[in-house]
């Protein structure tokens, strides 16, 4: 089964390679969007009520509700420039704002042709954004319907982006036959308190450090047990992977070890039911990026790479499907990297060296992480702490096992619906209980119970 | 800041008396730290048996009784060759001992007076001479119940010799309670 899982999972990865190479030149092609905010809880909660397009101008109508009037909304739009009629703005001008991207990074990124980049002090917004064709805008109309119509978004500080719509295109080839794509993408920021003033155009980072550094000697082979539940047919000489915004291991084929021992950024693609990860694997030969921006950090020691210049780096990057870095002969590779997933984790990971016996490969990284929320803050430390944990879902294990979500129900009794709360269900491990070989009558049913709280976590088993 | 490291489940019918859990009381958990994936939120999740056939109550009081945030009233313990160590702890408790068990591994044994830890519950955690903090929960033996000593190891997954010192503290224990809750149907 695991051999068949990895194939699957080798056959998608070139998949995705092909397609990225094969799809048409020139043409904006709608690109994945993960739900840059999948909760419903936040300073502001956001809920896009009504999209439409007038000509190659998208138009979205959103309200915002917070307890904060004093903050606001930043609307960005970047990417290639392009033309449109000079009186595009004269039919827009009861918009809030209609803006035309440019490659300006962070909030205010885009040329704003009506209204104001920063919405505030209002609960319901009208905004629009100029495509480079009717067709473009009627694929963004149909994007924002399935990721945003109608789905209440949470936002703070620590989900401050929400990405509205994505787009790229292939517009060529470097010389070494990777494709060069462009991107459109259009997202509102929330603000923090202190830079949510209508005179600042900069970025306002939040209160940002690097979190623990986290240190693997990623072995040849491996006890598996010590690594995830996969068979020990898949522990040898395997290749293992980091995910950086769970933590997790995975275990990969054994065939995708480094032979010449190189070191890889690979990823397993959320919309392949996988994560971001780091890989060591002859594969892929070099530092590539599946759904994660990667930039080498030459010239800069590991204590010399700062938070900010990651976000700087990485503020307005756009996250493409595949972004590689293939090792070349007889050069020297660079070994830190800084890198973002598309799920908005950041931070920077060296390859520290190598060991010869057992052969393995040292790994080291550290993420950049809100340092109110990480560090123990006297104020949000107890904040946390008198934070009651939620009871948010039951199901009966016997239901679940069929039906798995469908099984979940809130502590009233009422269905879970709600697109974040089943992607939790999804993601979030439950566990279970077999007593059969107890030949118990009348049989047990077995409940099961998911609470969450912000200090809930691993320790807790 | 340390994760949660205690939790306990307990199971109420509409006159708040403890529902006896089948299964001959087994229970199964899992945890998830928050991450992007899951709404940033830390998740721990339990599985358990409020009955079985007819015998399983409509609506049930959810009793979760936990410990969250950093350890208190906190002792710190150097790890030195060839020293004997002994420490009083809090609430008449004491530790028992500091060593490696046969597979290598560091561990951090305390004797607990029950009968005067009811709302506290130790913890702790292993400083690497890295500078890595590695905590884990305890398993425990002797006393169940509210009186008595019991025994409470902690075991970590490193050598002896990679831990430059343990702290041990407790956390207060918090209990939160949801009524009304409603079993799903079949």
């Amino acid at each position: 089964m695991v051999s068949w899982a990895c194939l699957a999972a080798v056959l998608v990865m070139k998949g995705v390679e092909w397609w990225s190479k094969h799809e048409p030149a020139g043409v904006w092609i709608p690109s994945p969007i993960n739900g840059s905010i999948s909760g419903e809880y936040g300073e502001a909660w956001l809920h896009v009520t009504e999209v439409s397009q007038r000509g190659q101008v998208v138009l979205m109508a959103f309200t915002c509700e917070t307890p904060y009037p004093d903050r606001g909304l930043f609307v960005q739009y970047s990417g290639p420039a392009f033309g449109f009629p000079a009186d595009i703005a004269s039919a827009e001008t009861s918009l809030d704002c209609l803006k035309s991207p440019t490659f300006m990074s962070g909030p205010g990124g885009g040329r704003t042709l009506v209204g104001s980049d920063l919405l505030k002090g209002k609960s319901v917004y009208q905004i629009g954004f100029v495509l480079p064709d009717a067709a473009t805008a009627a694929k963004v109309v149909e994007q924002v319907k399935a990721i945003q119509l109608g789905k209440p978004r949470g936002l703070d500080q620590n989900k401050c982006v929400l990405d509205l719509f994505q787009l790229h295109r292939r517009v060529g080839e470097k010389t070494n036959g990777q494709p060069v794509s462009e991107n459109l993408t259009a997202m509102l920021i929330w603000q923090p308190k202190q830079n949510s003033d209508a005179n600042s155009n900069t970025a306002a980072a939040p209160n940002l450090s690097f979190g623990p550094g986290v240190e693997y000697v990623v072995y040849e082979s491996k006890d598996p047990s010590t690594l995830g539940s996969y068979g020990s047919d898949s522990s040898t000489n395997a290749d293992v992977m980091v995910n950086f915004d769970s933590g997790e291991l995975f275990i990969g084929a054994k065939e995708q070890w480094a032979v010449q021992k190189r070191g890889a950024i690979g990823t397993r693609s959320a919309q392949y039911n996988s994560n971001i990860a780091l890989g060591i694997g002859s594969e892929l030969n070099g530092v590539v990026g599946l759904d994660t921006a990667v930039f080498p950090a030459v010239k800069k020691s590991w204590d010399e790479i700062t938070v900010n210049s990651i976000v700087e780096h990485f503020y307005n990057a756009q996250i493409m499907s595949i972004d590689r870095y293939p090792a070349e002969y007889n050069k020297p590779f660079p070994s830190i990297w800084l890198f973002r997933t598309r799920e908005g984790s950041m931070g920077v990971l060296q390859i520290a060296g190598f060991t010869e016996n057992p052969r393995g490969v040292k790994i080291r990284y550290k993420l950049v992480q809100n340092s109110s929320v990480v560090k123990n803050d006297s104020a949000t430390a107890s904040a946390l702490l008198s934070e009651p944990p939620k009871l948010q879902f039951l199901a009966w294990q016997d239901e679940w096992k069929t039906n798995q979500s469908g099984a979940a129900r809130h502590p009233d009794g009422s269905p879970v619906t709600d697109a974040a709360e089943l992607k939790w269900l999804k993601v979030v491990p439950s566990g279970g209980m077999d007593v059969s070989s107890w030949h118990l009558s009348p049989e047990p049913r077995f409940l099961k119970l998911w609470f969450s709280h912000p200090l809930f976590g691993q320790g807790s088993l | 800041m340390a994760k949660e490291v205690y939790n306990e489940v307990t199971l109420l019918d509409d006159q708040n008396n403890v529902i006896p859990l089948d299964a001959r009381g087994s229970m199964a958990g899992d945890a998830q730290d928050a991450n992007g994936q899951n709404g940033n939120l830390g998740w721990l999740t339990k599985t358990l048996s409020p009955g079985a056939g007819t015998n399983i109550p409509r609506r049930v009081t959810v009793r979760l009784r936990y410990t969250v945030g950093p350890l208190e009233k906190t002792s710190e313990l150097t790890v030195e060759p060839r020293h004997s160590i002994s420490m009083a702890l809090e609430g008449n408790s004491h530790l028992n001992g500091v060593g490696e068990d046969v597979d290598g591994r560091a561990f951090v044994a305390l004797a607990i007076d029950a009968g005067k830890m009811k709302s506290r519950r130790f913890g702790v955690v292993a400083v690497t001479k890295d500078g890595r903090e590695l905590t884990v929960s305890p398993s425990e033996s002797g006393s169940a119940g509210e009186t008595g000593v019991s025994v409470a190891e902690f075991n970590f997954g490193i050598p002896l010799a990679d831990v430059a010192k343990f702290i041990i503290g407790t956390r207060p224990i918090r209990t939160n309670e949801w009524k009304d809750v409603v079993l799903p149907k079949n």
